[in-house]
This record gives C-alpha cells, structure tokens and sequence, in this order.
C-alpha cells in the first residue's frame, strides 16, 4: 500500500474501538501487555512509525463518550483523556489557569492541538513534554481507572523517566483533576528551532495561600520542582533580594543534562533567564496592582 | 480490511482500508486526491493537512479506521466554494507561493482559520497557519494574501484586492 520501509508505514495490529468506558477497560484488561491506547494518536503513530513500539492491539478511545468530558465541580476542573488541546484552548482556562493555558498554547501546533489530548500529552512520557511540568506545578492530580477499580493519585512522580509511566498494562489514565484556586501562573519554554523545549518553566502562584510552584522541565529526564522554602522566598521583603535567592539556588541545585541538543551550561542559563522571566511576570504584576 | 464511510469533498465514499493504514495514504492512493501531499510523513510540515469536520489535521497522522463517519475536505473540495475561491485568487494575486508545493496546504488551512474567525486579527492569522511549512519562505506573501481574503469572509466584500 505504502512504498515501504520505517517512517511511512506502521507495523501490522488489530484496531479495536469500545464505545464505552466499560468495554474499554475490559478489553484493556483483556489485552494487558499486548495493547495501546491511542486517544489523538499524534505521538503512539509517531513511535510506530520508528518501530520504536509494535503493539498487537491498538484501542482508540475517540467513541468513548465519559473520556470525552471537560466539567467543572466541586472546584476542580475534570479533563478527559479524550479531549483534544484545542477545545482546552478554547475553553474558559484562560484566566482561571494561566499556566494550563500557556502550556497548552506551546505544545506543537495549532493542527497538532486538533488531534492531540491533555492526557496524551501527559502519557507520552516524554522528558521534553509541556504537559507534565504545568500539571505538577499546578498540584494536578490524575485519575487512573482498571477493570474493578480506579485510583486518584498526584500527577507529581508519574512519569519514572524516558517513556515510563507510573500506570500498570491494563490501566488508563482516564482523568485530570485540575484544582481551580487563586491562583497566577505562566509557562514559558525556550526551543530552538524544533518545537520540544531546551528548557521550560512552569510557575503556578497560589495567591491566598501564599506560596509558589517552579518546574523546570525538558531539562532533566523528570522536572525538578522548586518550592518557596528551597529557596527561602520571604513575600514580605524586597523583589530583588528574593530573585538573587532564587538566582543562588539555580546555581547550586540545578543540573540539566548534556546533550546533542544543548550543553548543560548553557541549559543552565536558559533556565536562570527563563525563571526570572516567569517570577517577574507573576510577582511584579501582582505588586504592581496593590 | 474494514469498511470506513466517509464523505470526501461532498461525495459520500465506502472505502476498504486495513487496520494500519494512514489516511494520507488512502487519500492519495485509493481515491486518488493528490492536492494532499506527502513529505515528512511524521506531523511535522503539515503538507498533508485536510479538514476533518471543518478542523484542520495532518492526515498523515491519522489512521484511516480512525476518520469513520467524518466529513473531510482538501483543496479540491474547496474548488468549488466561493470564498476559498476568492482566497485562491488572493493567494495568485499576491505570489503567494514559488514551488507551489505547500500552496494547497495553506489554502486549507487558511480557509478553516478564515470560516472559523472571519475577524481573525494578524497575529491570530500568524498563529493559526503556525502548522505548515513552506521551505520557499513565501510566508510573508501568504500572509498578506489571507489577510485580504478575510473581508470577503467577513461580509462578502470583494474591493480589497
């Protein structure tokens, strides 16, 4: 059919599609180890074009009407793991999420963001993905369904590394709970030329509790997290004082890796550039306005 | 083999297609629609963009099972449309392209981002064709010619260009 060879063709599976929830863990559970679950398919055909995987079945989950939700309730914003990027872009996240919003707006392009989901993004399991640092800063937590049961557990520790994922063969990450609070946030990504990140910051700022998430993604196999306490951010003092604490820690603690694309020293300034950018964005705005 | 139902420029097609097959594949090959055009191959260039249910999406990363029951429009479908025309027309009078490769791409696109938000401002125009390539480097032309095709979009006007 094709004229052959990697990258044009995919490796022979069987293609299963459930229409619902049920018949989908079921043949899930069914299939356990031989399976994927494709929802945009953006990234698994990417992988099988490689060879990089060949699974026997490949489950699609795009007539699976409960994956295709995107509600609010009980303060938690729900994303299924069907709904594309694009209809999170133009849903109301805008201000309410600032660092989902700007996530979702880097991630490839406006084409890709039709076909890929949240939850794809998320399950790709890549070290340079957007996703995973804004959902750990925003403290998101994923929902994780089997067969008999189903488990909530923090979107931070997920991903083990390059392609690994913390979710058993008959599991699939259905749901991601999004606390809304008050919160300021951006996402900011250095990329050069290609559209996966050198560096990433994702900072999340929970205004009434006082106290921020900083994730430096792409840089490492998984993010780091920088808290307030690691570097000793006092709200009460001087902008500048606080920057050169942080400036401090980046030094210290931050090793990203060496690589075709990037040497570590230069990563390294990317970051201290682009956490500087992010802390400026959310702090000096918000002083600003008082 | 499975049966996938779909209607391709307006006309209702049953098509045979295997489980791994692409849909840029069964475009070009069973049906013959060649304006979709076949490059990276992995989602990167978006040459093989077309326009699932009025969204644009990359056919070569799609499986063909996976579009069952969609409506999809290339540039031949949009041949016969008034306003694509015009943006046709838009994209000749402004030379808009060299090779003429990426053309049926970024008319496809451009018509999606136009029908969608005829009010598009510049920036939003930049940002909705950010998914195709064009290694002649036309892009400031293409701009420039969706940029005036947008009036007509909007009220049908035709005295911009």
């Amino acid at each position: 059919m094709s004229f052959g060879g990697p990258y044009f063709t995919l490796p022979k599976f069987k293609y299963l599609r459930p229409d619902s929830l049920e018949e989908l863990l079921s043949s899930l559970h069914e299939h356990s180890g031989n399976a994927k679950i494709m929802s945009g398919g953006v990234g698994l055909l990417a992988f099988m074009k490689e060879r990089l995987t060949a699974p026997e079945y490949v489950i699609s989950i795009s007539k699976v009407p409960e994956l295709k939700t995107l509600q609010i309730k009980g303060g938690v914003l729900a994303v299924g793991a069907n709904v594309h990027l694009s209809e999170l872009e133009s849903s109301s996240i805008k201000n309410s999420l600032p660092t989902l919003y700007r996530a979702v707006k880097n991630i490839a392009d406006p084409t890709i963001r039709n076909m890929g989901t949240l939850v794809g993004d998320l399950a790709e399991a890549v070290p340079w993905g957007d996703a995973y640092p804004a959902l750990i800063s925003m403290e998101a937590e994923a929902e994780i369904s089997k067969k008999s049961s189903s488990r909530v557990v923090p979107v931070n520790g997920l991903v083990l590394g390059l392609g690994q994922i913390n979710v058993d063969d008959d599991e699939i990450i259905s749901r991601v709970l999004i606390p809304l609070r008050k919160v300021r946030g951006t996402y900011l990504k250095f990329a050069n030329g290609s559209e996966y990140g050198l560096a990433t910051v994702a900072l999340t700022y929970f205004t009434e509790e006082k106290r921020f998430n900083l994730v430096i993604g792409s840089a490492s196999e998984t993010p780091v997290t920088i808290r307030e306490s690691d570097v000793d951010w006092d709200f009460d003092k001087d902008f500048g004082t606080n920057v050169e604490k942080l400036e401090r820690y980046l030094q210290l603690n931050v090793n990203p890796v060496d690589d075709l694309l990037a040497s570590s020293d230069f990563r390294k300034n990317v970051i201290r550039y682009l956490s500087l950018q992010a802390v400026k964005e959310v702090f000096l705005d918000e002083r600003d306005q008082n | 083999m499975k049966e996938i139902r779909i209607n391709v420029n307006g006309v209702f097609r049953h098509v045979m297609v295997e489980d791994n097959e692409i849909l840029l594949d069964t475009l070009r090959t069973r049906l013959g629609i060649t304006s979709v055009k076949a490059a990276c191959w992995r989602g990167e260039c978006g040459l093989c963009t077309v326009l699932i249910d009025n969204k644009p999406m990359k056919s070569c990363m799609l499986l063909s099972v996976e579009v069952d029951g969609s409506e999809i429009l290339t540039a031949e479908g949009l041949y016969n449309n008034k306003r694509a025309r015009v943006l046709m027309e838009s994209f000749v009078k402004h030379g808009a392209m060299q090779c003429g490769f990426c053309t049926p791409a970024f008319v496809t696109t451009a018509h999606s981002a136009l029908s969608s938000n005829p009010d598009a401002d510049d920036q939003e125009i930049s940002e909705k064709l950010k998914g195709v390539i064009c290694r002649c480097g036309t892009y400031f032309q293409i701009k420039e010619a969706v940029k005036s095709a947008r009036a007509f979009y909007k009220d049908g006007s035709h005295e911009t260009f």
